[in-house]
Parts: C-alpha cells; structure tokens; sequence
C-alpha cells in the first residue's frame, strides 16, 4: 500500500470485511443453533470453503459492464471511457493512474 | 421487581468463559453457576457423529475419548483470513463451520444458565473482548451473538476489570490490567479519570502466549519424567499426551490455588501398556522455575504497554496505582512477585481474576434497559421490555468509555492507495476524526468505510451514513444515496493494518 500522506510505500494487512456474515446466512445460524444439531455429513451448518476473493478492480469493471446495457446513452459513453480509462492505467501499472480511474469509474456507477 | 438484571455480563474467553448479572437485592454483581455449579466454563464445544452440540465441561471431556469432534479456541478465529484472503473456518470431521456459530454454542450456553437462574429470558448481553481485536474481530462476535439471540453491547477485556474494582475515586487513576488467560496474554494501561471516564491508554500483549503454553510446559516435565524412569520416550503417543494435558492443568491449578500444599503429585494410571500408574512429584519451587521463561516474556510486554502510554498520553509508571491481576494464569504465586518486584507497585486481587471481568461487564450491563426480543435482521430495532424504565442510579450510569484504537485505521483508495485516519493506540473516537478531514479532490475515495464509536446503542459500529461519508470525502452528501446495503456494497475500504 502506497501511504498518501508520507509516500511511503509497504504491504499491510487489508480487511473489507467480505467475510461478515450477511444477515440471511445469521438468520440460517440461528436457527441451525435453536435445533441443537449442526447437521451431519453436508448438513446445514457446515459450508464448504469460500472462493478467494475477486480481484476489486475486475470486480468494479464487470459490474460497470453489466450496467452498461441498461444506461441512458451519454452516460452510457461516459462508462465506456472510464472502463477504457481503467483498463489503460491497469496495464500500464501504475497505481496513482488506476486510483483515479477507479475513483472516476466508481463515482459514475453510483 | 425480578431478583436480577435482565442484562448480563458475559466474558467469552479463550478457553473459559464466565456470565454475571447484577442482583438487586444483594445490590452487587453474581456470578452465575453453570450446569456443574462451577463459575468458569469452558469454551469448548464438542460436535458428535450426528451433529449434536454440547458445551463447557461436557465437551472438553469428549477430548479424551473423540478429540476429532472437539473444537477448543475457537475466538482465535473470529473474523481471522488466512494468507490467501479466505476466511478461517472451524474443521470438524472434514466439514466446515463458521467460527461465529461455534462462538454463537458458548454463549447461547451460558445465555441459558444465565435465564435459568433469573428465571427469565435473557436477550441482552455485555460482552467483552480483547482490547487488540480489530473490527472483523469484534464484528464476528457480534454476529455470533446474535445468532445466539443476545444483543451484543462490546466492551474491551481491561475496561470491563477496571470497571469492576469501581469508579468511585474523585482523583485520575492509572491501573497496569495484567490479563493472563488460558490462551492469550494482554496487558492494558487504563487510565480512570475523575469524571468517571474509562480509558485504556496503551496495549501490549502476546495472543499465542497463555495458560495453554503453561501446561505444555508442565507437560513436557511429565514426558521428561517418564523417558528418565522409564527409558522410553512416549511424547508421541496422542492419547497419554491428552491425559498429560487435563492432569498438567489440574496440576497448575491446585500449586497455585492451594496456598498450604507446596508439593503436588502429577499421576497418570495406566499410561501407556504394561505400566500401572505414573506418579511424579512437582514442587511450586520447580513449577515456577519450569516457568520462568515464560513470565519473562509477559513482564517485557508489560513494559511494551508502558512505553505505549507514555508515547501517546504521557502515562508513566509514576502514574499507575496498582496493578490489576486478571485470567486464571495469573494466579501463579510468582506472578504477583514479580510484577511487584519489578514495577513496585501494589498488586489487586481481592477480586477473582477468573472472574473480574464478567464482574466489570455484568456492572456495565445494569446502565442498559432490557430488549424486549433479540433483534436478528439487520432492520429491526431495539425495543426495551414492557414496563422497563432505564435502570438509573448507579454511580456508573454517567460512565464514558474510550479505548485505544487497536490498529490504524484508514481510507482505502483502489489502486493501492492508503489514507491513515488514526494511529494504533491512539485513544479517539475514530469517526471524529474521520469527521474533521476533508481530503483534497483529487484524492477522494471511491468508497469510504467509517468505523464510528457510537454513543446510542442502537448505531451500528461499522456506519455507511451518508452524512458520515461526504463530511469525510468533502463531497456533497448527494454523492452517496442509496440503500445502506449498496452503500455497504459498494463502500469499501477502510483498512486495518497492523
């Protein structure tokens, strides 16, 4: 992670809280834990691993792709570009570049 | 009138777990008994073949005979990745389950020796967790207490023991809070000012150092003992090592609370074929030096939390009254010695360090009203109990938290970018800070994740209030509507980075 403040640049623990548990998978715990029985074999308390989690930046371009069929036309264009935008600064890699792309993007979506 | 508060205090430890409740008519905490009528249960949880739950002592006793079902330390999980970024699962018989429905087993347990004792259903709780958590951490507690059906109210481990010795002093008083558990080792600088603010200025700590690493120790002598006499080395052998295990804390336990008997036999019958019974003796003396390395350690970190609060608030040692022993390990006579020799200054333990800080959380439970249902879905509201009238006229109802944040905490830009609100160990209210920066335009977040110390009980910690996010971003508020779960969704990243 780049620090914005010093410019100093070093890997840190990242934590988005993806792994929170949503309220119909604590809804289904619950109940699970009324009856007193997890389940055996496959039962309804076990869960197979998660997927690791998607990349956010192709995650946030194919969200803006799925949208884009159901856009208003100069909205439409302005999504195009920022994809465009994003997918550029992706492959030059270069983070301050993605930042904004992303910012621009994400803002657009919203 | 019912006998008890409707609001219990639960400490949900490591590997021992204890509930309280405050009882108006003795007008003090109780700490309430489980099944066994023991105070301490633990925070084990055993699944059989067919996916039957019991908890507490029942369960740790399975780990003789089917350890495979037997899930023990479960909080080490909460809210833990592994290095890949997947979330950590609890293992039993090759299938998976969430760490928060594990914890969820505890509590609902001690939720119901807590409803058999008054007599009435539970649906609120004070719980406490360790003043390093982060909020993934804290977070999956609260799921599993939901999924228990309590709603949770989270105050930090050494808080909840210092409020437990009381608040009553008019002067600002600091406290060292010595947490030695069964699994981890935490120690806190808490500062009581006198206007009855609670606040943990400095942390330190080892979470893979605790009373678990004692019995290894002590188990190891056993194994040591048993390869001199009997010329063989039967470490490896996984049922006598579990035998080993339960006799070594049962060992430590009676050397450090039977203040007479200095000398405790350490017997196994029938450890392994052909030998009838292993009997060693142990002395406090050898106990101790055994030990010694391991003290050492948790003496270094009290001095790592020391320096903290004299970094970040200018606490020193100067400043501390006593020093507060909290978790069974820090029964160990020399424990006491040596924190007194090395710090000299006075040691409390009038209170039960097993039990402290169930005490704290249950005296901190009476300032809240009772719910009138536990509340599951994410839009529900807290509703209090028919006929309930706010509790009042404690001398803590004016109590005002504030903890240290445990990791810094910041705006997470996509790209790699890295914004820090508010440094570790710096006491704040994260979301004032957040509130008082306006970031330049150029460098605004996509997606911003406030975590806001809420003062109203019914204020979710992790807030995506729009209000919040476009006073931190300088963006009109315009910019962040819609529903709290696509701002949850799409919001984003503050990051907590050690």
């Amino acid at each position: 992670m780049k620090h914005l403040q010093t410019g100093e640049v070093k890997a840190i623990q990242l934590d988005r809280g993806l792994d929170a548990i949503v309220e119909k998978k604590r809804m289904e715990l619950a109940e699970i834990l009324a009856t007193g029985n997890v389940g055996a074999t496959g039962g309804p308390g076990a869960a197979t691993a998660p997927a690791p989690p998607q990349d956010n930046v192709s995650a946030l371009l194919n969200r803006a792709r799925q949208l884009l069929p159901n856009m208003p036309q100069p909205q439409r264009t302005e999504v195009e570009n920022a994809i465009r935008q994003l997918e550029t600064a992706r492959s030059n890699n270069n983070p301050n570049e993605m930042g904004a792309a992303l910012v621009n993007l994400t803002m657009l979506l919203m | 009138m019912a006998t008890y508060h409707k609001v219990i205090g639960i400490d949900l430890g490591t590997t021992y777990s204890v509930v309280a409740a405050y009882n108006f008519e003795k007008q003090d905490v109780m700490v309430i008994p489980n099944r066994q009528n023991e105070h301490t249960t633990p925070s084990v949880v055993y699944i059989n073949p067919s996916g039957e739950i019991s908890v507490g002592r029942s369960a740790k006793e399975k780990q003789q005979r089917d350890p495979e079902g037997v899930l023990i330390e479960v909080k080490r999980l909460m809210g833990e990745q592994d290095e890949a970024g997947v979330k950590k699962m609890v293992v039993v018989r090759n299938k998976q389950y969430h760490p928060e429905l594990i914890s969820a087993c505890i509590l609902k347990e001690l939720k119901a020796c807590a409803e058999r004792m008054i007599g009435e259903p539970v649906h609120d709780a004070v719980i406490t967790v360790p003043a390093y958590f982060k909020e993934s951490q804290k977070n999956a507690t609260r799921e599993a207490a939901k999924i228990a059906k309590l709603n949770p109210r989270l105050i930090n481990e050494p808080t909840a023991a210092a409020v437990a010795y009381g608040l009553d002093s008019d002067e600002v008083q600091s406290f060292i809070v010595y947490d030695f558990g069964g699994g981890t080792f935490d120690v806190s600088i808490v500062r009581i000012e006198n206007e009855n603010t609670v606040e943990v200025v400095g942390i330190g700590g080892d979470a893979n150092l605790g009373g678990g690493d004692i019995d290894e120790m002590l188990t190891q002598w056993f194994f040591g003992k048993m390869q001199a006499q009997y010329g063989s080395d039967f470490s490896n052998d996984k049922r006598l090592r579990g035998k080993a295990r339960l006799e070594a804390e049962k060992v430590k336990i009676n050397l450090c609370n039977d203040s007479e008997t200095k000398v405790q036999e350490f017997v196994i019958a029938n450890p392994v074929e052909g030998i009838e019974e292993a009997c060693f003796s142990i002395s406090l003396e050898e106990f101790e030096r055994i030990i010694q390395d391991t003290l050492e350690k948790t003496l270094v970190q009290v001095q790592v939390a020391l320096d903290s609060a004299q970094k970040n608030h200018e606490v020193t040692l100067e400043d501390v009254e006593a020093i507060i022993l909290v978790g069974g390990s820090s029964k160990i006579p020399a424990v006491a010695k040596q924190l007194q020799a090395r710090f000299n200054k006075p040691i409390k333990s009038n209170l039960n360090p097993d039990e402290i800080v169930a005490i704290g959380a249950a005296r901190m439970a009476k300032n809240y009203e009772p719910s009138q249902a536990a509340v599951i879905k994410d839009d529900e509201e807290l509703k209090p109990a028919e006929g309930v009238a706010a509790i009042g006229g404690g001398e803590l109802d004016s109590t005002n938290i504030k903890d240290v944040v445990s990791h810094t905490l910041g705006i997470g830009l996509y790209g790699d970018l890295y914004d820090p609100l508010s440094l570790r160990t710096k006491s704040s209210r994260v979301g004032s800070v957040a509130m008082g920066i306006r970031l330049p335009r150029t460098t605004r977040p996509a997606f911003i994740l406030l975590f806001i110390r809420a003062k109203t009980r019914r204020h979710p910690l992790i807030s995506t209030s729009a209000k919040w996010l476009s006073a931190a971003c300088g963006l009109s508020q315009r910019a962040f509507t819609g529903s709290k779960s696509r701002l949850r969704s799409m919001a984003m990243a503050c990051f907590t980075g050690r």
